[in-house]
């Protein structure tokens, strides 16, 4: 796990610990939660096109599985918040119920 | 009389009627505008006024289905979601098509990345998708999008295919069985069939002159087949098959251990009734897990005078000891109508059924007999967990009453707050059944005493051989009674047991396991067969099943439907 910082945009690279991966329930979780933040959210995996974070279907389409690394990017003014909450998430955060 | 073949995709086996649902599916016109900014406000409407639905329906659920829940509020999201109105606004203002083929073609773009997919619980979510747009089409062309009922008796849902939004509109209680031309192991449908323990088969040719609206089939999720028209003699061979798998399954002294063992697992406890000393011995060797009511009448039966304290104590240890720190339910003595007990006759009354009897006799005899008696139970909570269970009774304040009495002997036998137990109410006569809620106030539990409830219910004498069969047979009443009193009690908070014979008949005690009984108590020699049979049981299958059942009137269906739930007890 890195963070690399710049000015408003910050990345880090997260293992995927829910056991299903980007299905339907965890990727609605993980994009109702990136589109609270103003900052431009970008998920990659792999060798795929980096799909936005805010998209349930972007997020699914990607096939990321139970222990899969992904990385995201945040670009904006609460990029940092953005990054913090959603690591949250796919650290612990989908055994939760909303 | 044919058989279908196709793919199982949720076990069990159903008979019923068909139900066809049918499914239009099509392609929209390619058409253009010149107004875009009115046909993405169009677009937008509809994605919102579909997506306003499947909210409303999550939360109206009522069974506490997460899952369906979920699954809902999670599709609901997919039609806000950035990329898919990225993709139709962008059809509508640089192709300038009208919102009809921009939403088609901005689902068919999802679609067609997921059907790409690997993995195959991905690929199976473009039918979602599919199904959304149709939602979302349905309600440009001016459909309210409202959900109507469209199930009003229990039926084999038979359809080309079936989406979560289908399930979720039909009353599931009402959804006997599945049979579908398409679909896939891992469709939310199947998903949500198999969690509810509804039978489901997929791949079936629905287009088959055998499966009209309204025929009964036999739908086989074990085996992925359907029996169409199904002959009096193959109806009947599957009949006796279940019968003669119920009939093996209960006559049959298994081992005591599977007993203590399945006993665990079983949704509701097995506990035993007893009337000695040696029948609770016997409870005890068949892996009972208490003592569910012991009467204990028959424990001094023949007395021509009340039992001292002493001599109670004596007994109810002897069996408390049966049990070491197990739960023990001793009924206070339940005297009158049918013999002369402990001195007290009840030829002077007209009609002792209806007389001074129970906890009412008790409470006119408090020193002589209600004390005793509790100082005895109460001296034996230290070796059980005792519980005392109160007969006949018809009203709160003989509950309260019974508390006031309860404390005066602790402070009696100076004893402490932790001799206290809890203190139940049977109900066996109507005017219990019809006010759990108020009984609910006063009593800690419930315990229902089938052999005199049906005999005040159906106001006939069982010990007279011309009617004593009436009503036992469980009149369609006496299944809704029951319902209703687990319901109210639990709606309390207060648990609920059985304990007369009748929950010793398989087709009852499947009855009681889903309309969700927390406790049954049978005569020893039947706790092995109880367990057996209970632990072949789906809880969720069953409990849907009594529900759906339930809204029949015709008895013998009723008992059909639950019986059909009693094949495979040995596999």
């Amino acid at each position: 796990m890195s963070d690399l910082e710049s000015q408003s945009k910050k990345e880090c690279t997260l293992r995927m610990q829910d056991p299903v991966g980007f299905h339907t329930r965890t990727a609605a979780m993980f994009a109702r939660q990136a589109v609270l933040f103003g900052s431009s959210i970008q998920v990659l995996f792999g060798d795929k096109k980096a799909v936005n974070g805010k998209s349930m279907l972007g997020l699914m389409s990607l096939g990321v599985k139970g222990g899969d690394d992904i990385r995201i990017i945040a670009e904006g003014g609460d990029a940092g918040e953005a990054l913090s909450a959603l690591r949250n998430l796919i650290e612990n955060g989908f055994f939760q119920q909303p | 009389m044919t058989i279908i073949h196709g793919t199982a995709a949720s076990p069990g086996i159903v008979r019923g009627e068909i139900y066809f649902l049918e499914k239009k599916e099509s392609v929209p016109e390619k058409s253009f505008t010149k107004n875009r900014e009115r046909e993405w406000l169009r677009a937008d409407a509809a994605l919102k006024s579909v997506q306003s639905n499947l909210l409303d329906l999550g939360s109206r659920t009522t069974t506490p289905d997460r899952e369906k829940g979920d699954i809902l509020a999670a599709n609901a999201q997919i039609l806000e979601d950035p990329e898919l109105l990225a993709v139709i606004r962008e059809k509508i203002f640089n192709d300038n098509v009208k919102a009809e083929w921009a939403i088609h073609a901005g689902f068919r773009t999802f679609e067609e990345i997921l059907q790409g997919q690997e993995c195959e619980y991905l690929r199976a979510r473009a039918s979602d998708l599919t199904e959304l747009c149709g939602r979302v089409e349905a309600v440009l062309k001016g459909a309210s999008g409202q959900a109507t009922p469209l199930l009003v008796s229990p039926s084999v849902i038979v359809s080309s295919s079936l989406s979560f939004t289908d399930l979720a509109i039909l009353d599931e209680s009402l959804i006997l069985g599945i049979c579908l031309e398409k679909g896939s192991h891992n469709d939310h449908a199947m998903i949500m069939a198999r969690s509810l323990g509804i039978p489901a088969i997929l791949d079936v040719d629905i287009h088959l002159p055998e499966l009209q609206p309204g025929e009964t089939i036999l739908l086989d999720g074990d085996r992925g087949c359907i029996v169409a028209g199904p002959e009096p003699e193959i109806l009947n061979e599957y009949q006796s098959r279940l019968n003669e798998k119920n009939r093996v399954a209960l006559q049959i002294a298994s081992s005591p251990d599977s007993a203590a063992m399945c006993r665990d697992h079983l949704p509701m406890r097995i506990l035993a009734n007893v009337s000695s000393e040696k029948a609770a011995k016997q409870a005890r060797e068949k892996g009972a897990a208490g003592i569910g009511l012991v009467r204990t009448e028959f424990l001094f039966a023949g007395w021509e005078r009340i039992p001292g304290e002493e001599e109670q104590y004596r007994k109810y240890r002897e069996i408390a000891d049966l049990f070491p720190g197990g739960e023990v339910v001793i009924r206070l003595f339940d005297l009158g109508s049918d013999k002369p007990m402990f001195g007290f006759h009840f030829d002077s009354e007209a009609n002792p059924a209806l007389g001074k009897r129970g906890i009412r006799l008790a409470l006119s005899n408090v020193e002589t007999l209600l004390k005793p008696q509790i100082k005895a139970i109460l001296r034996i909570r230290s070796a059980a967990n005792t519980r005392i269970l109160i007969p006949m009774v018809t009203s709160d304040q003989e509950i309260r009453q019974c508390r006031g009495i309860i404390d005066e002997c602790i402070q009696e036998l100076e004893g402490a707050a932790w001799m206290k137990p809890e203190v139940g109410a049977m109900i066996e006569v109507p005017a219990a059944a019809l006010q759990v809620d108020r009984l609910a106030g006063e009593a800690d539990f419930f315990s229902i005493g089938t052999n005199d409830l049906c005999q005040y219910l159906f106001a006939c004498d069982r010990t007279n051989p011309l009617v004593s069969r009436l009503g036992i047979d469980a009149d369609i009443i006496l299944f809704r009674l029951l319902l209703d009193v687990i319901h109210k009690a639990h709606r309390r908070g207060k648990k609920v047991s059985l304990c007369g014979e009748w929950g010793q008949n398989p087709v009852n005690l499947a009855f009681l396991a889903g309309a969700g009984i927390d406790t049954i108590s049978v005569n020893p020699s039947f706790l092995p067969a109880a367990c057996t049979l209970l632990s072949g049981l789906n809880p969720r299958r069953i409990e849907r099943i009594v529900k759906a059942a339930m809204k029949c009137e015709d008895m013998q269906i009723i008992r059909d439907q639950i019986r059909s739930q009693l094949e495979g007890i040995e596999s």
